[in-house]
């Protein structure tokens, strides 16, 4: 923890402000679930999990919170979906990227839930132009990265040629 | 939760929002909240049973903030207790407590102040799940917009406008600023019938998934399961019935699709107290404010004798994960008498 007193010399009744940074580390078991969701995106594949009810959970959860049953079956879902929901963002939050850029959720061929990642390959620089481009319904696929980190960072989606 | 043997009220409210609070800390605000709505009514925090808190530690940077907390309240030596989930769950843990016979008088504070966070968004980002969305990246503000995508329908947005997250400008969104709330509820027997503020009708409500990708963001499914719980048993305060709604959503896209999705009257006055924008507030503390104002709306709406019915929302969570709904009239409902 570090701290800093900034207040006025002259003014002892003047606003003062005790400003801390504290540097607090966390270690995530991920399970073996998700350790295999992104382990599989290493190897260009996107895993999920079938509920006890058939439908398949992307990205893979070892439960259902909607049956609160384990899943079972895995499940190599497609590379390619359809956006369903989707944003662009032009203000800059600390810790996220340099804005603009663009996230969606997307549907990916066989799955029954949306897995979020960024957009990329579009041209951002003209507003109406990214708007467009990530609107709801566009085909996207999959790409992955070169060299895999082993997080969800390993991947994200660019837009179908033909979308 | 019916009100069939109890009558419960909001006996006094106190409120401050403030865009940025630089004089005053956090336990100073919370101590001059609470004394005001105390002294309203002429008394102490020895009059009250129970004090329950509501915090949003992650953003006050106050760690299990009910140790902080509680003396500014009122509550050393007494029965006091933190929800972290919501403000709005702290107004309907404090109705629980009357309604299980556990006390007669609660006070209820909860508060935010997001000005002492010198990066109020990048400590919102702890809220989303560390294996995957935190990698990717989450907050109120992102979440709110992918929701409001949904609702436009193939409806254009000018293209021009300034975005701070389509389709999603600053005047859509919540405003931001310091704030900290109070209200005194009461068993009926505990304060003078007619110096209430409100009575409180019922109150019901749900969560739906985590994962924003297995829920339609354009269906408030938990809000319409809070709303049915309180149909269900109280007809009178469903939805149709209410002449006023005030709504703590993510964003006006999300109030606008909630007026369209709810069955309500044709003139329900919807956020007539201000636009979500107007407002100095925090995600945290948004569903509770609201619901002040619902209960301003009954205590100053009223006509002797005829029945004003306000409700108000609050959600909590990605993009309304959950939803609480809690119903305030100036009549109690004849099925309490």
């Amino acid at each position: 923890m570090t701290s800093n007193k900034n207040a006025s010399a002259n003014d002892s009744s003047a606003e003062r402000f005790y400003e801390q940074t504290w540097d607090l580390q966390y270690k995530h078991a991920l399970g073996r679930t998700v350790s295999r969701f992104l382990d599989g995106l290493a190897e260009g594949k996107i895993w999920g999990r079938r509920t006890t009810d058939g439908r398949v959970l992307v990205p893979a959860r070892s439960y259902d919170d909607l049956t609160h049953e384990e899943t079972g079956e895995w499940v190599e879902v497609a590379n390619n979906g359809v956006i369903e929901m989707s944003t662009v963002v032009y203000e800059a939050f600390n810790g996220l990227p340099k804005p603009p850029y663009a996230l969606a959720y997307v549907m990916l061929e066989g799955a029954d839930t949306a897995l979020v990642g960024y957009v990329k390959g579009l041209d951002l620089s003209v507003q109406s132009v990214a708007i467009e481009a990530v609107k709801i319904g566009r085909h996207v696929h999959v790409c992955f990265a070169k060299t895999p980190t082993g997080t969800a960072a390993d991947y994200w989606f660019e837009l179908e040629a033909t979308s | 939760m019916s009100t069939k043997q109890l009558g419960i009220a909001v006996i006094a409210t106190a409120s401050v929002e403030i865009h940025h609070e630089t004089s005053k800390s956090l336990e100073e605000m919370i101590f001059e909240t609470s004394k005001r709505a105390l002294n309203s009514l002429g008394l102490s925090a020895d009059d009250m049973d129970a004090f329950v808190l509501g915090g949003n530690d992650q953003i006050d940077g106050r760690i299990i903030s009910i140790m902080p907390s509680t003396g500014p309240v009122g509550g050393v030596n007494h029965d006091t207790t933190m929800i972290a989930s919501s403000s709005e769950h702290a107004l309907i843990y404090g109705y629980l407590r009357i309604m299980a016979g556990q006390s007669k008088r609660v006070l209820v504070a909860s508060w935010a102040k997001p000005s002492e966070s010198v990066d109020p968004d990048r400590a919102e980002l702890v809220a989303a799940e560390p294996y995957l969305l935190r990698a990717v990246g989450m907050n109120e503000t992102i979440s709110a917009a992918l929701q409001a995508s949904r609702f436009l329908n193939g409806n254009a947005v000018d293209a021009d406008e300034k975005f701070v997250a389509w389709p999603l400008t600053r005047k859509d969104l919540p405003g931001r600023g310091d704030s900290v709330h109070v209200v005194i509820l009461a068993q009926e027997g505990s304060f003078e019938v007619g110096s209430q503020f409100a009575w409180i009708c019922d109150a019901g409500w749900s969560t739906s998934s985590y994962e924003l990708g297995a829920r339609d963001l354009a269906d408030f499914e938990s809000l319409k399961i809070a709303c049915n719980q309180i149909s269900q048993r109280n007809l009178d305060s469903a939805p149709e019935n209410w002449n006023a709604v005030e709504i703590g959503a993510s964003s006006e896209y999300a109030v606008r699709a909630i007026h369209e999705q709810l069955p309500l009257k044709a003139d329900v006055v919807v956020n007539g107290t201000g636009s979500l924008s107007t407002q100095f507030t925090s995600p945290f503390v948004l569903g509770l404010s609201r619901m002040m104002r619902a209960i301003d709306a009954v205590k100053n709406a009223s006509t002797p004798g005829e029945k004003y019915v306000a409700a108000g929302i609050g959600f909590n969570g990605f993009a309304g994960q959950g939803a609480s709904v809690i119903v305030f009239s100036n009549i109690k409902d004849v099925d309490n008498d």
